[in-house]
């Protein structure tokens, strides 16, 4: 008895997020579907899908400690696809210049939006869903509708490459998730973040100023979705209009299923590593089962739904 | 009371409309057309859908939560009024109540999950998106059917240059002018959105104020849905998606705040028709419809602005 307790305590203080065993309980009953799908490679795989959804949704959990929400991460995506295929030409010698120029667009957009948001107080839901709207236009205008040109081998190995069996991708996504799991954990600026979503004018009254904060946030959202862009081109290798819907309202449902809140001062950097990898096994296990599409969104829908609950979402209003 | 301070009281519905009137008079500039009584036919004709949606929303914004799913629920509704379930003018009154059914009980999941399981109001939305849309499909896995002739003659027949669904767009907002005026749900909605601690302190049931706004929420959203199926003519369940964001858009360019509470349903007549009157004279005009994105995201990006800089210096 004593012992059992001992081992409770023990696993209590190790903090597993509840959505890690989310993503166990899919990977097992992905093991009883289709037994291929859990072997090693395939698992590596998953690891090299989720790397979009790993960048964009850091980035939107930065932004809901906070307590604001980024709709315009999708259309940054978005436009950083096309800008990096058709800027890149299949020149190898473009790749490090025009990937710059892109973490460059993600940060600009981040520091409009955070702009309007800390600066002008305005509602960060209609700033970026206008913001949204507004790229979505200026990428269409870019691309002429049709975007064109590709992206060079050498940029693409970061997301098709393997270093042994591990993919680039998931060497990508872990060193930046190691980096800012680190900053966030051993540097003020990771507090003050978290202080500044609880209250900005205890921040303020400790003689750091809140708004730099909430700027700083909005535009490492904006690289995130930047790097989120990148990781897409170079796994897809050309520009592609419709990719990035998905990630618009996901990336919110990733970082609340990793442990945010709407209320700001919560969030995890591995609690939503673990919910982008939850959502890439749900739709391999949906696409495994066969189903079409109807029944697929039904599935999700519930899923994100008994996510959602297990996750203790009910503590929050 | 006098000109300057009803202008200051209501200075939100004022810019909005000046935006209306500035839309117009660009449109009336760059085509002839524009002010001809078919193009503004047309245009009533495409807003309606919107319109009614956006009435719906604006009850779930007022409670500082949001509906996501009402997208979903118009696409849900053309696939429902698609289906040619008894032969007939007359058999198409099944499909409505069917169609609105639907859109009442998507509401009660809705309620259930934010009132219940106190799920907030935009993931919980999410969700039942997601559910809903995969009912579409379900429904209607790809675009067909047909609405009888009829049927889409009833509601986008035109009486001078009036569709005739116009009228049902305005008995809807009539209707809503009624409730959140001079109704018990009315005043709650304001209270529970305005502050919902304070609201439950003073014996409003919070809760069925959710629940009440979300099923007749959606309940608007299907009807909305019931208009774009008459003037599609068939259904498509992926008709809707454009009418979450959008709705929510006429709302805030309506003056509604986001943060509950505030605002009245008076300026998402205007709103509605900028948005539809953008892409309507681009297309005269014959430039890119790819601008109507760009145009549609300033307008809301400076109107919300002007509207927190004049919050700002009211204090």
């Amino acid at each position: 008895m004593e012992k059992s307790i001992k081992w409770k305590d023990r696993f209590a203080r190790l903090n597993v997020p509840i959505i890690f065993w989310g993503l166990l309980l899919l990977v097992v009953i992905l093991g009883f579907v289709s037994p291929n799908s859990v072997k090693p490679a395939h698992l590596l795989d998953f690891t090299r899908q989720a790397a979009p959804m790993i960048l964009v949704a850091i980035g939107q959990t930065i932004v809901m400690m906070i307590g604001g929400l980024d709709l315009s991460v999708a259309a940054v995506m978005v436009l950083i696809d096309v800008v990096a295929a058709q800027m890149m030409m299949n020149d190898p010698s473009r790749a490090v210049p025009v990937a710059l120029l892109c973490l460059c667009i993600g940060m600009v957009v981040g520091l409009v939006n955070g702009f309007l948001c800390a600066v002008m107080h305005m509602p960060s839901f209609v700033v970026t869903l206008g913001m949204s709207t507004l790229l979505l236009g200026v990428t269409l205008l870019y691309s002429g509708g049709s975007p064109k040109g590709s992206i060079p081998d050498n940029f693409r190995f970061l997301g098709t490459g393997f270093a042994g069996k591990i993919p680039m991708a998931a060497i990508v996504w872990l060193v930046i998730a190691a980096v800012v799991i680190l900053v966030m954990r051993f540097l003020p600026i990771g507090r003050y973040i978290m202080a500044t979503g609880v209250n900005p004018m205890a921040v303020y009254q400790s003689g750091v100023d809140p708004v730099r904060i909430q700027l700083t946030c909005y535009v490492l959202c904006g690289l995130f979705a930047a790097l989120a862009g990148l990781q897409i081109s170079a796994y897809i290798g050309t520009a592609s209009l419709q990719l990035g819907e998905d990630y618009q309202t996901r990336s919110i449902a990733v970082a609340l299923l990793g442990g945010a809140a709407f209320t700001g001062g919560k969030g995890s950097i591995f609690g939503t590593i673990l919910a982008s990898l939850f959502m890439v096994v749900m739709s391999s296990l949906i696409a495994v089962l066969n189903m079409d599409a109807g029944d697929q969104n039904i599935i999700q829908g519930v899923i994100i739904l008994v996510g959602l609950l297990l996750s203790g979402m009910k503590k929050d209003d | 009371m006098n000109l300057r301070a009803f202008i200051k009281r209501h200075d939100n519905l004022f810019i909005v409309y000046a935006i209306l009137l500035a839309v117009a008079v660009v449109g009336a500039v760059s085509s002839p057309r524009f002010l001809t009584g078919i193009n503004l036919g047309n245009i009533m004709e495409q807003a309606v859908g919107l319109g009614i949606v956006a009435l719906g929303q604006v009850l779930t914004i007022l409670l500082a939560g949001i509906d996501l799913s009402v997208g979903a629920v118009v696409s849900m509704s053309t696939a429902i009024m698609s289906l040619e379930l008894s032969g007939g003018a007359a058999g198409i009154l099944l499909n409505i109540l069917l169609t609105l059914a639907a859109g009442a009980l998507v509401g009660v999941f809705n309620g259930f999950g934010i009132v219940r399981l106190r799920i907030p109001p935009f993931i919980m939305t999410l969700s039942t998106m997601c559910i809903v849309n995969g009912v579409a499909l379900k429904i209607r896995p790809v675009p067909g059917g047909s609405i009888p002739y009829e049927f889409m003659d009833l509601l986008f027949g035109r009486i001078g240059i009036f569709p005739h669904a116009v009228l049902l767009w305005a008995v809807a907002g009539a209707l809503l002018v009624w409730l959140l005026g001079s109704r018990r749900l009315g005043r709650n909605l304001y209270a529970v959105g305005g502050n919902p601690t304070t609201a439950a302190l003073s014996g409003i049931p919070v809760g069925r104020v959710r629940m009440q706004a979300h099923i007749l929420c959606s309940v608007l959203a299907a009807v909305g849905g019931i208009c774009v199926a008459a003037r599609m003519g068939s259904g498509d369940a992926t008709l809707g998606e454009t009418y979450s964001m959008d709705s929510v858009t006429v709302c805030v360019l309506g003056g509604v705040s986001l943060f509950g509470g505030q605002g009245n349903i008076v300026g998402l007549l205007a709103s509605t028709f900028i948005l539809t009157g953008i892409s309507n004279i681009l297309n005269m005009v014959g430039v890119s419809s790819y601008y109507q994105y760009v145009f549609k995201g300033l307008i809301l990006l400076v109107t919300v602005l002007v509207f927190s800089i004049k919050d700002k210096q009211k204090g």
